[in-house]
């Protein structure tokens, strides 16, 4: 432990405190100060030294302290007894040592190994997210990885990675496509004027400390905010508009903003869409690009020379994006032309009857969007000259992308950016790649256009697949952690050609997390043998042959590097690359960390040695060069791999050491000018996807590798349905939820809130989130609108049954003017535990169950997120249905 | 000579209750007493629908209701303006609570853990500051003010939107948030003088 100088801020029962950060959330991005006396945690307050949260905290860090001492954690390691397995099965736990556990799973896997390395699935999750040899480490094109891995299960040699988080939140596509980044895209707060946000949040909805204030100054400065969300959220309370909408028909309005600006306003940023999007590419019957015979480039059409060009034509003059051209013997047109043709339909009245929003606020929202968007402005930053563009539609959101059609949805709001010139530039939305802008970002493919990676490339097709988790099946799924248990249930219905014999848990959850628990407990019974990392008994832990107690996050000597900005940026973290360092509190019980753990096992099973063991993935993964390097035939520490990340990031006179007696280190890599992807690649130097051309050609290999294997794709009724969602424009689709019998008269959503935006650290146990979150008047209840429920003859305190087709849940009403009147409501994921967890944890409603993943009703087929706002009734427990 | 305020700003306040919890883990109130809470209420008929979040903490009156009706003397309004409760004078006969229009005084009677049946380390320590059969409520964490700290939760708010200064100077910024902003008072015909100053809204 460090002792630090006396804190300006500090508390004054003692003067030591140590340096640490926070896993409250999955960003894990906040540095702290845990106070002490006697080596017991007295408070936790935020690091003023942090460019990040700047000495701030949200009420989850604080709560860490009750998570720390919650004495419900698992204290030692354990083995079953009781061969009978349920979240509320007594497992008749046997305390073990620690050797007897490493022994038992060492020697387990190693047979699965052996055997078929396939056959073990490491599930990962946030709970994860500090953990190096688990957290899911993405490689970028600039290395020779196209997709990215976890170091322990690529070393192990199973493909099988399942990500716990993400089937409710697979937001991803879009931007690995159209920005060429990873992991989303976000808001620039510097400079925008007028921010849409649909069914997100821009920060203050879950209390992260740096995007709240930066919102908060962003509304200060006279940002409009326009929040567009069946509920209305403490973001919407500082907005120039709510707009109230049914919840999954986001796509409707965004192809009607479309429309508008095609039809209405006749206004868009021709400059933008001629030089920096493929819109001006003409595309042929086949609805691919029509390209050059030699070069093979595509092809524009020049309307002052009149004939067609290659896109990077040095003699153009300018671009066509109407009219139709005949091209050779291939008649063609601008796919602009095309899109504005395909949107002709979606009229604000139209949309106006699938999302409830009046076609009149359509029309003042898009025309208010457009004139915010100073289209042809400029700004100089270090004496380069920007587009200048202050409205941004979007910045990922799982309340409208994880819904079937989401992936048409974020992609038609790319569509709306890029019509204005907002992608990208100073003002507009920007992926949020770390660290931060560079050449390699929109680097153009040999078709101009930015060069896609990791999901939008997708995984390659195998037959038989290779993937339990069917990515072959669903090349750009996020995470398929409900595809996984499916399969593993039913290996010969999804073609696997061989049984999963192990499952190694790692901060994830997926029983409570996904939906189908009952799919997921019988997948965990049939898998002969399970060992998870645990810091609670969690529904995943009762399923357990073998029980690793991990320490809490409090406990663990670490290392964080600030992976990526969370809903907002600005100049502070623009090119930031930061570390921060956790000195650990004195473990209370027989715990270990996990990556300890992982290490340990990977050498008794012999690979952590040696090429393509840890060692060379932490190399690769961790880029180290030189002395940084690991010898592969070494047995190094997690805490001395830290030490070499450190000097490969921030030079040779830093260290592990350094970093946790100072909290952090941080420098700035790409500032100013260099802080915007436009200044590598600007001008028509590269050119956004506005057309997805990608996407259906993703679709059309989908179809040729299903013919020439003369197979189905798994658990579709009709297999066009899944082809619906792979065309190169977004279309409007009503989900199997618009035809739901009308008894199922309502619409049902959910939202992160400040107490539990995930169950990561533990959040349901924690005894003092649990009196916040009892006391709130809002928090525990479910939602209805007053009216409503006059109608319905129900009245507030009401417990009710919430019924979808799939499952149902319970709670008590609360009535109020704060949400659409179609749409009940159910914040955050409380009301699932188990019989080992503390009595706060399975209080309040669980929304999962009201979900369903089947592949043909409930999943968008692009991105593999569930669908989650399904249509339901509502009705008394003691009355009829 | 200092007179300690506090100003919370009502257009910048989320409503995430940092500020109650980061109160909570610095003076280790037993569970069920909240020296500063968080009051989320609604306005307005759908679509016109508007959330409040109205911070509410011990108003540290000019004119303390609490002071005139305390028999033993306990409950004073020190020269800073902190009003403090000392709780080996208090007797706990809770008029002080009746007396309070703010309703932000709490008796402590009995002590209830976090982990019922369970007393955590943290616990161990932290109820040691407090006296069974008292009443208790925010002291503008006097202890940290004195070495020249700030308070908890004006440390602890992510939105930034809590302040807290010398209300007779001038040039604090306190004061020129509540002449700039046109700062407010909760029920100001009560004459009880607070405080803590709220910036609206809007």
């Amino acid at each position: 432990m460090t002792l630090g100088t006396p804190a300006p801020s500090g508390t004054t029962q003692q003067e030591e405190w140590i340096y640490s950060f926070c896993m409250g959330c999955m960003q894990a991005d906040c540095s702290t100060r845990v106070y002490l006396k006697d080596g017991v945690v007295v408070n936790i307050e935020g690091n003023p030294d942090s460019p990040l949260n700047q000495g701030k905290v949200c009420p989850r860090a604080i709560a860490a302290i009750m998570g720390l001492y919650n004495p419900y954690r698992v204290k030692t390691p354990l083995k079953r007894t009781n061969p009978e397995k349920g979240p509320d099965i007594d497992p008749g736990w046997v305390e073990i040592s620690w050797e007897e556990a490493l022994d038992t799973v060492a020697t387990r896997l190693e047979k699965v190994r052996e055997e078929d390395p396939r056959k073990l699935v490491v599930w990962e999750g946030w709970g994860a997210a500090e953990v190096f040899l688990i957290t899911s480490k993405e490689i970028e094109k600039s290395v020779n990885y196209t997709h990215g891995f976890l170091i322990f299960s690529k070393a192990f040699g199973t493909p099988n990675e399942v990500f716990a988080h993400g089937p409710l939140c697979s937001i991803h596509y879009a931007a690995n496509l159209v920005h060429g980044q990873h992991p989303e895209y976000v808001t620039d707060l510097q400079h925008c004027q007028y921010l849409i946000a649909p069914g997100r949040t821009v920060g203050p909805n879950v209390a992260t400390p740096h995007a709240t204030k930066r919102f908060l100054d962003a509304i200060e400065r006279g940002m409009k905010l326009v929040t567009l969300d069946p509920r209305f959220s403490p973001e919407a309370s500082k907005a120039y508009r709510w707009l109230p909408v049914r919840p999954g028909t986001e796509l409707a309005f965004a192809l009607a903003m479309i429309h508008v600006i095609f039809y209405e306003l006749k206004k868009f940023d021709e400059w933008s869409v001629k030089n920096r999007t493929n819109g001006p590419y003409l595309i042929g019957p086949d609805g691919y690009y029509v390209r050059d015979n030699s070069t093979k480039k595509p092809l524009i059409w020049d309307p002052v020379d009149n004939r067609a060009k290659t896109f990077n034509d040095p003699s153009i003059k300018d671009y066509a994006l109407e009219g139709e051209y005949t091209v050779g013997d291939v008649k063609a047109k601008p796919a602009l032309q095309l899109i504005k043709e395909h949107m002709k339909k979606y009229t604000p009245e139209w949309a106006e009857g699938i999302t409830s929003i009046p076609a009149s606020t359509i029309r003042e929202v898009t025309q208010e969007f457009v004139e915010h968007a100073m289209i042809g402005s400029t700004i100089t930053i270090d004496d380069f000259e920007f587009p200048l563009r202050p409205a941004q539609f979007g910045g990922s959101g799982r309340g409208t992308m994880s819904q079937r059609g989401g992936t048409y949805f974020d992609l038609a709001g790319k569509i709306i950016n890029l019509l204005v010139g907002a992608v990208e530039v100073p003002g507009g939305i920007t992926g949020n790649r770390n660290p931060g802008p560079c050449a390699d970002v929109l680097e153009p493919d040999d078709d101009g256009v930015v060069t896609p990676i990791l999901e939008a490339i997708g995984i390659p097709f195998k037959y038989p697949p290779e993937h339990v988790g069917m990515n072959e099946f669903y090349p750009h799924a996020h995470a398929a952690p409900h595809l996984t248990v499916r399969a593993v249930l039913e290996p010969e219905k999804y073609y696997l050609p061989y049984n999963i014999e192990a499952m190694l848990v790692c901060g994830a959850n997926s029983i409570r997390g996904t939906c189908n628990r009952e799919l997921f407990i019988e997948a965990f019974k049939k898998v002969p043998f399970t060992a998870t990392f645990s810091i609670n008994f969690d529904e995943v832990a009762m399923m357990a042959d073998i029980v690793l107690p991990e320490h809490q996050f409090l406990e663990r000597r670490y290392a964080r590097f600030y992976l990526v900005a969370h809903q907002s940026t600005d100049d502070s973290i623009r090119g930031l690359v930061m570390a921060m360092g956790r000195n650990p509190v004195k473990p209370l019980f027989n715990t270990k960390r996990m990556d300890d753990v992982l290490i340990e096992l990977a050498d008794r099973m012999g690979f952590l040695t040696g090429p393509g063991g840890i060692n060379d993935l932490v190399n690769i993964a961790f880029q180290l060069k030189g002395k940084n390097k690991l010898d592969l035939d070494k047995k190094y520490t997690i805490d001395e791999m830290i030490d070499r990340r450190v000097k490969e990031v921030f030079g040779n006179k830093y260290s592990f050491d350094y970093l946790l007696e100072h909290g952090v280190i941080y420098k700035y890599e790409a500032t100013g000018k260099l802080g915007y992807n436009y200044y590598y690649w600007p001008d028509n130097k590269t050119r956004f996807p506005i057309y997805f051309d990608r996407l259906k050609a993703s679709g059309d290999r989908m179809r040729k590798n299903l013919k020439k294997h003369n197979i189905k794709l798994p658990n579709w009724k009709e297999q066009e349905d899944y082809f619906k969602y792979y065309e190169a424009i977004p279309y409007w689709i009503p989900s199997p939820e618009f035809t739901a019998p009308p008894e199922y008269d309502m619409w049902v959503c959910n939202w992160k809130t400040p107490f539990m935006p995930f169950g990561t650290a533990n959040t349901q146990e924690n005894a003092w989130l649990a009196e916040l979150r009892e006391e709130d008047p809002y928090e525990m209840y479910i939602w209805i609108n007053t009216e409503t429920a006059k109608k319905k003859r129900l009245e507030d305190g009401d417990e009710v049954w919430i019924e979808s087709r799939y499952g149902k849940t319970k709670g008590k009403l609360k009535l109020t003017e704060l949400i659409h009147p179609e749409v009940v409501g159910i914040p955050a994921g409380y009301g699932s535990g188990t019989i080992m967890m503390s009595p706060d944890a399975k209080k309040g409603t669980y929304y999962n169950t009201l979900l369903t993943s089947q592949e043909d009703t409930g999943i968008d087929p692009v991105s593999g997120s569930i669908s989650i706002s399904p249509k339901v009734k509502v009705y008394k427990v003691d009355g009829a249905g | 000579m200092t007179r300690y305020g506090l100003v919370i700003d009502l257009k910048r306040c989320i409503g995430c209750d940092t500020c109650t919890i980061a109160c909570k883990a610095a003076n280790a109130t037993s569970r069920g007493i909240m020296w500063n809470h968080v009051l989320k209420y609604e306005t307005g008929k759908y679509p016109n629908s508007q959330l409040n979040f109205l911070p509410i903490t011990c108003m540290h009156c000019e004119e303390p209701e609490c002071e005139k009706v305390c028999p033993t003397g306990a409950t004073t309004k020190r020269n800073d303006g902190i009003v403090v409760v000392d709780s080996d004078k208090c007797v706990g006969c809770r008029y002080c609570m009746v007396a309070c229009p703010y309703a932000i005084r709490y008796f402590f009677d009995e002590l209830q853990t976090y982990y019922p049946g369970y007393v955590t380390p943290y616990e161990e320590i932290g109820y040691k500051k407090h006296k069974l059969g008292t009443v208790q409520k925010c002291d503008f964490c006097l202890e940290r003010v004195e070495q020249g700290l700030q308070p908890a939760c004006v440390v602890a708010c992510p939105a930034n939107a809590r302040f807290f200064g010398d209300l007779d100077d001038p040039d604090s910024e306190v004061s020129k948030l509540i002449k700039e902003r046109k700062g407010f008072v909760l029920n100001p015909e009560l004459g009880t003088k607070p405080s803590v100053y709220y910036l609206p809204r809007d």
